[in-house]
């Protein structure tokens, strides 16, 4: 009797408190949604900005032009010779179909204004046009030809056809409206960006250089920090004693991982460049630094991984009597590989985006060739972003953004490919 | 379980205890039930109580019931507790009483039977060839027999070695008994060879009395087996003392 | 090797074989000088071991146990948790090497050789004396992976032909060959409980060692899956010497021919199953049998 009443009482105690307990659930529940909302809010924001204002830079202005390869002016001797060919005078034929479109152009300033409506890279590229095969001398053809980085904004709508007129650029709107007119002007895909190297002039840059730079870095890295890491974490996981020693390098690796990565830049500095005589700016060096900067992580990710092995599986091998190495080898790390691996490209999408040690080993430079191999001076893609920001050229601002672009792709595909990799060979035992 | 359990302790899984307690009260009860018709139907014989003999006849359908229940609750106690060493031959000891006391029962309505008869026979013969004097050692006997089985039934009650061994040492006097009653018995028919029926009856009932008697001692030794773990039951009995029974 | 001084028990003889005065308190200690009481020893044992100790740091976890593992038989190892049976199982491969802090004295010997001598190498003692643990743990590899690994890294095997003919053999063995050997590829953690249990047991075997060690082998299975490995303990006695740690009385009597009782890091009893079970000689053997204290 007495226990029905006390319980009776309890579900009135509980009914009571509970309009209070889903109150204070429903609080936390909005608070929860709303740092999240408020996250994906931000994050929201830099998209847009960021390819609101990079987007225009996937495309350039050219204009169609009738280009003949007068054979007077590439070879006046027609000798045939590679090296005459190299030599000839390619602007001519530039500015050939210019002044046959505007015959009425004649003072010099206008001139000048003229032809700079066509960038200089076109030079360039007509005359590797014409080592490619040189049986095209004497044709004529219809090109497309990159526009200046000035009437490529304009045609973008960047600078304002007013501000240009106001500034004394009638004449060169008046040329342009014509082109315009005459279909000679066009966006096209840019794969200049893509495949050439840092330029003076925004249309004639890229982010190639910069993108192989960062390929050589990562590989180098990858290829020392890997190997490294894992063994460290098997000898610090399976085979160290446990004493004071060991919980010292066990505390020291992980301060490491928080050391900022400048210091490392300071460290390759004086080490690598001074002591050891390494190229400047190359990615060899620029890998060995981020190598020390990613260890710790490497370590740490892989040290976790070998954790996660459950020692039913190490007793199961020792007792078929596989010794330590053949049960390491054989099961522990196989076991432990995925997490091993997805800390590794965690750290390297870290190394991805680092700056500041590279810029202390010099990888600042102004690389105009796309860099060949580890041992090429080169510069990688978050340095190639800042010197970019730097520019006054109008046109560089859209670079930029369409360099962190391709930036924030390359991490979040890296990102996700971690995700996928741990989620696939997740509990396998 | 008696003396012994307090050496043992009580199990952990006290429903155990209760269960075999019942089992155990069973067996007392039933056990209590034959001493009293022993008794009653020795009664019945040496003194001719044909209501006696009815007594005994009625009690018997409780005897059966008993029996049944008897039977179900040893299964059951084997079936949900699984009894290892001593518990285990407690348990076949109390199953293997219960058998015994069965037979004690039948031996009960033997004698039951045999009062029927003998009054029967009394009733036919004539008077000087029927004597009741024939029959004089019976109460002596049955009185013995009685005891012996009470205390038999106290050896299973405590679980006790001891007594259960001074059951198990008695048979000699009780034979000698015996034997006395089988002379004294042949002197009769020697006297008057035409008392030879009621002769006949009583050593029937001499018989009878005497198989209780070993059922009895048969109780005792399983007691001795359920505390020692020793199978004594083929033994001399004199030679059974408690160092024998340590080793 | 260490050994230690017999205590002088007033009765010593006789203490060997009656039971000792006075009641006993359910943890107490049974002081040095404890004998273990039956047949500790046997005809050419294939395991024999003497005043073993075995320390966890300061934990005194088997004190002094002598016992004799004898051939082609199982011998069941009971006692209440913490006793110690699998600490003392997992001495006789070894295994407590791989516990920090774990020092194992006395004389632990297979087939006359003293197995914890500094020259000998774990490895293939490991391969001679397998184990079997309670939660069933097979590779994440294949069934033939699984059966095939042990062979191949002690070079049982000259070419693959010979190397599937051991994985048969074993699976047979087990009793396993006829319900797997259609997917042989397929993982082993595919496999029911039991299955499991028993591709365990396969492996085990597939290195032929003389002794297999199993703790508590079906304490993880149902019913019908531990019927199923106890008929291949019983199997596996021909060819085999096995010591079983089990919780279950029923299951040590089931499929044991000799028992030992082990309380508070003690071998209080040892000896034939059936004896052991109907009528032990000692009290604390009985009281833990009977469920009088656990």
């Amino acid at each position: 009797m007495n226990q029905s009443r006390s319980r009776s009482r309890t579900a009135e105690l509980v009914e009571a408190s509970l309009k209070r307990r889903y109150a204070k659930e429903s609080r936390f529940r909005m608070m929860g949604l709303g740092a999240i909302g408020l996250g994906l809010l931000f994050v929201l924001i830099l998209f847009v900005s960021i390819i609101s204002n990079g987007y225009g830079a996937f495309v350039q202005t050219h204009i169609r032009m009738a280009v003949t390869f007068d054979s007077a002016i590439l070879d006046p001797q027609g000798t045939g010779d590679p090296e005459v060919l190299k030599q000839a005078d390619y602007r001519q034929l530039v500015r050939q179909p210019l002044r046959e479109m505007f015959p009425d152009v004649k003072s010099r300033r206008d001139k000048r204004k003229l032809y700079q409506f066509i960038s200089g890279g076109a030079e360039r590229e007509l005359r590797d046009m014409v080592l490619a095969d040189p049986s095209i001398i004497g044709t004529t053809k219809e090109l497309w030809l990159m526009a200046d980085d000035d009437v490529d904004m304009v045609v973008k709508g960047h600078i304002a056809r007013e501000d240009v007129i106001a500034n004394g650029g009638e004449k060169l709107i008046q040329w342009l409206e014509r082109f315009e007119a005459e279909d000679r002007v066009e966006r096209q895909f840019n794969t200049t960006f893509f495949t050439s190297g840092d330029s003076r002039e925004p249309e004639q840059s890229g982010i190639g250089g910069a993108v192989a730079g960062s390929f050589f870095t990562l590989i180098v890295t990858l290829l020392l920090a890997f190997p490294i890491g894992v063994a460290a974490a098997v000898y610090l996981e399976e085979f160290a004693p446990r004493n004071r020693f060991t919980d010292l390098i066990e505390v020291n690796i992980n301060n490491l991982a928080a050391v900022p990565s400048i210091v490392f830049g300071l460290l390759g500095l004086a080490m690598f460049i001074n002591l050891f005589g390494l190229p400047r700016s190359a990615p060899l060096v620029g890998g060995l630094v981020l190598t020390l900067m990613t260890l710790p992580t490497v370590i740490i990710a892989a040290r976790a991984a070998l954790k996660s092995v459950p020692p039913s599986i190490r007793e199961a091998a020792l007792g078929v009597g596989a010794s330590k190495m053949q049960t390491i080898a054989h099961h522990v790390l196989p076991l432990a590989m995925p997490g091993m691996l997805t800390g590794a490209i965690i750290g390297m999408a870290q190394a991805l985006g680092e700056t500041a040690p590279l810029l202390m080993i010099g990888m600042v430079a102004f690389i105009v060739d796309v860099p060949g191999g580890p041992l090429d001076p080169s510069t990688v893609l978050p340095v190639q972003i800042y010197l970019w920001a730097d520019s006054p050229e109008r046109a560089f601002v859209e670079r930029t953004s369409a360099a962190i672009m391709v930036l924030l792709a390359f991490l979040i595909s890296m990102n996700a490919l971690a995700v996928i990799l741990r989620r696939k060979f997740e509990r396998r035992w | 379980m008696g003396e012994n359990a307090d050496k043992s302790g009580p199990h952990i899984f006290s429903r155990f205890d209760g269960d075999i307690g019942s089992f155990r009260e069973l067996i007392l009860d039933m056990g209590q039930l034959a001493v009293e018709q022993v008794a009653l139907a020795a009664k019945a014989v040496s003194e001719c109580d044909i209501s006696a003999v009815s007594h005994v006849r009625n009690n018997y359908r409780s005897v059966v019931d008993m029996d049944m229940d008897l039977l179900e609750s040893n299964i059951n106690l084997l079936a949900i507790y699984q009894p290892l060493a001593i518990d285990l031959r407690y348990l076949v000891m109390l199953s293997r009483t219960a058998y015994d006391l069965e037979r004690v029962q039948q031996e009960a309505l033997r004698l039951a039977d045999l009062a029927e008869t003998h009054h029967v026979h009394r009733k036919s013969a004539s008077s000087s060839a029927y004597s009741c004097a024939v029959f004089d050692d019976i109460p002596y006997l049955s009185e013995k027999v009685t005891c012996m089985l009470s205390k038999t039934l106290e050896a299973v009650a405590e679980g006790s070695e001891e007594v259960a061994l001074e059951v198990a040492r008695r048979p000699a006097e009780l034979r000698e008994a015996n034997q006395g009653a089988l002379r004294r018995l042949a002197t009769f028919i020697m006297q008057d060879p035409r008392l030879v029926q009621p002769v006949i009856d009583a050593t029937v009932a001499l018989e009878g009395l005497g198989r209780v008697a070993d059922h009895s001692i048969g109780i005792a030794r399983n007691v001795i087996f359920a505390v020692s773990g020793k199978d004594v039951r083929h033994l001399n009995v004199l030679n059974l003392d408690r160092a024998f029974l340590r080793s | 090797m260490s050994s230690i001084e017999t205590g002088v028990v007033e009765d010593a003889a006789v203490a060997a074989q009656s039971m000792p005065a006075g009641k006993h308190k359910v943890q107490e200690d049974l002081g040095d000088g404890f004998e273990t009481v039956g047949n500790v020893r046997v005809n050419d044992p294939t395991m024999s071991t003497s005043d073993v100790q075995v320390f966890y740091g300061d934990k005194h976890a088997i004190k002094n146990v002598s016992l004799d593992i004898a051939q082609n038989q199982v011998i069941a190892m009971i006692g209440p948790s913490g006793c110690g049976k699998s600490t003392y199982l997992r001495c006789l491969n070894r295994m407590n090497d791989t516990i920090d802090g774990c020092r194992v004295e006395g004389s632990i010997q297979l087939e006359g050789q003293d197995i914890y001598d500094k020259k000998l190498d774990v490895v293939p003692l490991r391969a001679r004396v397998g184990m079997v643990f309670q939660k069933p743990n097979p590779f994440p590899k294949s069934i033939y992976d699984n059966i095939a690994y042990g062979p191949s890294i002690h070079g049982l095997a000259g070419n693959r032909a010979e190397l599937d003919e051991i994985v048969e053999k074993s699976l047979q063995r087990a009793g396993l060959w006829e319900e797997v050997k259609d997917r042989l590829d397929a993982p082993g953690t595919g496999l029911s409980g039991g299955q499991q249990q028993r591709l365990c047991i396969a492996r085990t075997i597939a290195v032929e060692p003389e002794v297999i060690l199993m703790d508590e082998p079906c304490s993880a299975l149902d019913p019908i899956a531990t019927a199923k490995v106890e008929e291949l303990i019983d199997e596996l006695r021909e060819n085999y010497t096995i010591a079983i740690v089990t919780h279950s009385m029923q299951q040590a009597a089931r499929v044991s021919q000799r028992t030992a009782y082990f309380h508070l890091g003690y071998l209080v009893e040892v000896g034939e199953t059936t004896q052991v079970f109907t009528n032990p000689t000692h009290k604390l053997t009985e009281d833990y049998i009977t469920g009088r204290f656990g």
